[in-house]
Parts: structure tokens; C-alpha cells; sequence
């Protein structure tokens, strides 16, 4: 039976996206949670799944073409009956067609996706695979890992030696360059230093153009194999345009329509911190967790008992999600943000959730998300600690209902049991639909939070 | 100090930076000023900063140690004062 893989919705107000290239063609066997081509959106170049086994029939939209979101991408043939490996992989059934358009739906196959994304982060990073806890991989999918992997080679292939690298040409414009994340990944592949290249995007930020007129005037060697995408649906300025657009939307749609309420909660972070360091001290740095990755968990673990932050305000009602899964922002360097997804991590390691957080943020930057990470966010957590500000008051992500802000590590005189001493501490936000919830629940949920961090060990 | 040693660390450092931050240049970096304002590295950067010089310089850099390579100046010093082999 053959139907159509649709335009996925890659997030609220998202109404089409542009093909900008297929890891396909037609006769091509596809497998569920397989990453089969890449679509510009306004959030940047996002890596489309499919959700069940198949064959590529027809590529229906080539590169370079607008596809409103539920317009056919590809004609799929449906696995035949006599796939034999489908039948070992138990209670996967095909998806019904409608699937690809929900994205709630797409946490399952994730499941088989993260060791993949952990292992090809291993494999770059070195020895981390060791750590992935081995719970996560039984229902890994090898054509998976090997997609992974050998995309992973292929940028390692292109790595140029370190004595390629050290004469670099020193810079005539501005220390920090704006440049957009496609521009940003084809510069890696081309193996071109951004350093060089004159901005054509707004505020001179550098585009996937420049970057690839520069790459033709360098008469680089290396040129990658793939198809050129469409430097008219890749332009910089348009990007970084739309980015800005699809923010100010989604803003602007918050606070016009959700009504927020504010709490915040200082509490100390010795015991997270001594933990931490004490953690990290016998490990190389491949093994080493992040602070937030302790955060992340900690409000995971706390959602379990307040689930009216956890999922989505729709059509006059609240609507809890399945999964916890938090979207952590990212700021990107050429300007913008996104809160990409981190599945299902009330179930997951530290390790695991600082091995997701690192490869998210490498990915991001680089252009590399996927469209279940940026689709289905059911919470967002925000650090703006790191750029050394105390508190940091969230704007909620519609439809969600919540956003958590974690403010700088700082050291405050603080008093306990009739004593005053230093103590490191940390303000944890929350922004929160007074729609779906009330303030005396934030604050229970915070204080939560806050009693969380007191015992790391459990996390 | 020995010039292909200090060569050796730059080139790590500079083919880390590539991975993380590609937009920034090294060379105009104040080497006394704070990396992480003037790179603007968040904390998940940093730590992938110290995975990658680990991996590609082959010296592991304790957590308690990172206050003393808070500058470019002083992130090439400690690097080339451990950098394992011959120079």
C-alpha cells in the first residue's frame, strides 16, 4: 500500500518548511526513527524522522521546495508483511498515516534514537559510550546507529589535520561573527574558516552562500559529495529573519494570551556542588556531569508529582503530556534560540541526561536538530545563570504551561540554625500558566525542586 | 619555552574551538582576558572545550584546575607545561 509522508509540524505556528536535502531515493527501505532528510524552518535546519518502516516510493518535493506542513514530502510504500525484521522487533506496529502530523506521538521512537545520538557523541568524544547505561539500548535500532555513525566518520573524515589548521588567516572584521547554523555546519564540511568570510546576511551575519562562494573561491579539494542545497531557500537573511519572526510570534502569543504568575525560591546548592565536584574529580572529562544535568532531573523527577506543568493549554483546557520532556534553551551565536527537547528524562542517568545536553547544544549550534527535539518540549527550562544573572523570569512557549529558570551559582551569607555563613546558592524560577495551575502548587513544585538538590546522590 | 610544543597546544586549542565556537578567532582574542566572556562559552562549551583539548592534546584537566586556565595565555601555559611526549 503505498501513502504520502507528510510536512511534519515541527512546533506551534510553524505553517511550512523548505526540502533542503534527501539522505534518500526512491527504492530506498526506511527504518521507524530513521532521519531521512533536512527541512529549513524558522527554526533553523531541522533532520525529519520518519515513524515506521517502509520503502521510498517517490520523492515527491525535491530540494529546494516549500512544502505547507501535512503537504506530501514523499510517497512511502508500506513495509510488506514479509519483512522478517520487523516481526523481531515485537510490538511495533506501522504507524497510522496520520502520525507523522502529531507531534505528542514521536517520544517512542526517540527511545530508540537516544543511544544512538549517545554512542556517535561516544565515539567522537572518546570513551563515552562506557557510560550509557545499557537499559536504554535494547531497543536500539542497528540501521540506526549505522546512519549515525556514519555521519559521525563522515565529519571526522573532514576534520583537517591540526597542522591545517594552525596557520589560520588572522581576521579583518568583527571577533564575534554572526552566522547562521546551516552557514555554520557547510563551513565544517567544507572545512572553510568562517574567519574569513564577509557577512552578507543582516548585521553582516554570514550565510550558507558566503560560505559556499568562499568555499568555491578557496577551490577547496574537499567539496562534499552531497547535492548543493538551494541558496535561495538557505539564505542567512532570511533565516535569521524568520528565527526572529517565529520568536516575536511565539512571544508575543504568550503574552497576550497566557496569563503568567512568577515564584521564585533561593535555595543552597553546597550539597549538589560538593557532590558534583567529588563526582567529577575521579573522572576523565569525556565522563564528567554537568550542574545541568542535575537541574534537568530534579525538575523531572519533580514534575512526576505536579503534572499540571508538564503538557500543553489547548483549546480552553489543559492537556498533560505523556513524557516529561524538558526543552532546554539555547542561545545561538548567530542570534536566535531554540529549546530543543530532551526525552523522558525523569527515567534517565545523569550521565545519560549530560551526555543528551552536550550533544544538544553541539548540534544545535551546528544545525543538526531533530524534528521530534524541537516538536514536543512539554516543560522548558532556561539557565541564564551562566551569563551571570541572579534570577532569570521565563516567558512560557505556548502551548506549554510552565518554563523553570535557573539563575547563576553564587556565594550569599545565609543564615540556618541560628547561624550565619557563605553559602553557594541558586534562585529557581518559575513561570507558570495560572490557567492550568495555581501558585500554591508552583510553589510546592519549586520547593521540590529545591529538596531535589539537597540529595544529588538520588538523582 | 619550546616552540613546536607551543605550536602543538595552539593547533589543539584552535581545532577544539572549530567544534565548539567556529565564528571565534583565536587571534583576536585578548589572551588576558576571560576565554569564556570573550568566547562566550556556556558551561555545556566549557566542558566540551576540556573533552576535546583531553582528546586531542592528550591532557586531562581536572575540574579543580579550571580556575587557572580562565585566559587564552593561561589555558596555553598549563597545556604546554603537561602536553605529554616528546617536543
Amino acid at each position: 500500500m503505498s501513502k504520502p509522508y507528510v510536512m511534519p509540524s515541527l512546533g506551534a505556528g510553524m505553517e511550512a518548511g523548505t526540502v533542503v536535502e534527501w539522505h534518500v531515493e526512491p527504492g530506498q527501505k526506511v527504518t521507524r526513527g530513521e532521519v531521512v532528510g533536512l527541512v529549513d524552518t524558522e527554526k533553523g535546519a531541522i533532520e525529519i524522522e520518519i515513524w515506521e518502516d517502509a520503502e521510498v516510493e517517490e520523492i515527491v518535493a525535491p530540494p529546494g521546495t516549500k512544502v505547507p506542513v501535512g503537504e506530501p514530502l514523499l510517497q512511502l510504500k508500506e513495509a510488506g508483511a514479509e519483512e522478517g525484521d520487523k516481526a523481531a522487533e515485537g510490538e511495533e506496529t506501522p504507524a497510522p498515516a496520520g502520525e507523522p502530523e502529531e507531534p505528542e506521538e514521536a517520544e517512542e521512537p526517540e527511545e530508540a534514537e537516544e543511544p544512538a545520538v549517545a554512542e556517535g557523541d561516544g565515539d567522537r568524544e572518546g570513551g563515552e559510550e562506557a557510560d550509557e547505561p545499557a537499559a536504554t539500548t535494547s531497543d536500539e535500532d542497528p540501521e540506526i546507529v549505522e546512519e549515525v555513525w556514519e555521519e559521525e566518520e563522515a565529519e571526522d573524515e573532514e576534520e583537517a589535520p591540526p597542522s591545517r589548521l594552525a596557520p589560520s588567516p588572522p581576521a579583518e572584521g568583527a571577533r564575534r561573527l554572526r552566522v547562521t547554523p546551516v552557514a555554520r555546519k557547510r563551513a565544517a564540511e567544507l572545512e572553510v574558516e568562517l574567519e574569513g568570510i564577509q557577512g552578507t546576511g543582516p548585521g553582516g551575519a554570514i550565510s550558507l552562500a558566503d560560505v559556499e562562494s568562499a568555499a568555491g573561491a578557496e577551490a577547496e579539494p574537499r567539496a562534499a559529495p552531497e547535492a548543493e542545497p538551494d541558496s535561495d531557500a538557505e539564505s542567512g537573511a532570511d533565516r535569521h529573519a524568520a528565527m526572529r519572526k517565529a520568536i516575536a510570534a511565539a512571544m508575543t502569543r504568550s503574552k497576550r494570551e497566557i496569563p503568567h504568575y512568577y515564584l521564585v525560591h533561593t535555595t543552597s546548592l553546597e550539597a549538589a556542588l560538593q557532590w558534583l565536584e567529588a563526582t567529577n574529580r575521579d573522572r576523565p572529562p569525556a565522563r564528567r556531569l554537568l550542574l545541568a544535568a542535575l537541574y534537568l532531573k530534579a525538575v523531572a523527577t519533580a514534575l512526576e508529582d505536579f503534572q499540571e506543568f508538564n503538557g500543553f493549554w489547548e483549546d480552553d483546557t489543559f492537556r498533560p503530556a505523556e513524557g516529561i520532556h524538558p526543552g532546554v534553551a539555547i542561545s545561538l551565536r548567530g542570534g536566535g534560540l531554540v529549546a530543543p527537547a530532551i526525552h523522558d528524562v525523569d527515567s534517565r542517568s545523569l550521565d545519560d541526561i549530560t551526555g543528551a545536553i552536550r550533544d544538544l547544544v553541539q548540534r544545535s549550534r551546528a544545525g543538526h536538530l531533530r524534528g521530534s527535539e524541537v516538536a514536543d518540549p512539554t516543560i522548558t527550562v532556561t539557565s541564564l545563570g551562566d551569563r551571570g544573572v541572579d534570577q532569570v523570569f521565563g516567558v512560557i512557549y505556548p502551548p506549554q504551561v510552565a518554563i523553570v529558570g535557573i539563575g547563576s551559582t553564587v556565594e550569599r551569607p545565609w543564615a540556618q540554625g541560628g547561624m550565619v555563613g557563605t553559602r553557594r546558592v541558586v534562585h529557581l524560577t518559575l513561570a507558570a500558566d495560572h490557567r492550568a495551575s495555581d501558585g500554591h502548587r508552583g510553589a510546592l513544585f519549586l520547593e521540590g525542586v529545591a529538596r531535589l538538590l539537597q540529595t544529588p546522590e538520588d538523582l | 619555552m619550546n616552540d613546536s610544543r607551543q605550536a602543538r597546544v595552539r593547533a589543539g586549542i584552535r581545532e577544539a574551538f572549530r567544534r565548539i565556537a567556529p565564528e571565534v578567532d583565536l587571534d583576536t582574542i585578548d589572551p588576558t582576558a576571560e576565554l569564556r566572556e570573550e568566547a562566550d562559552l556556556d558551561s555545556v562549551d566549557a566542558l566540551n572545550l576540556i573533552v576535546l583539548l583531553d582528546e586531542r592534546l592528550g591532557v586531562d584537566i581536572p575540574e579543580s584546575d579550571y580556575d587557572r586556565i580562565t585566559t587564552l595565555e593561561e589555558m596555553i601555559s598549563y597545556l604546554e607545561a603537561r602536553l605529554p611526549g616528546e617536543s
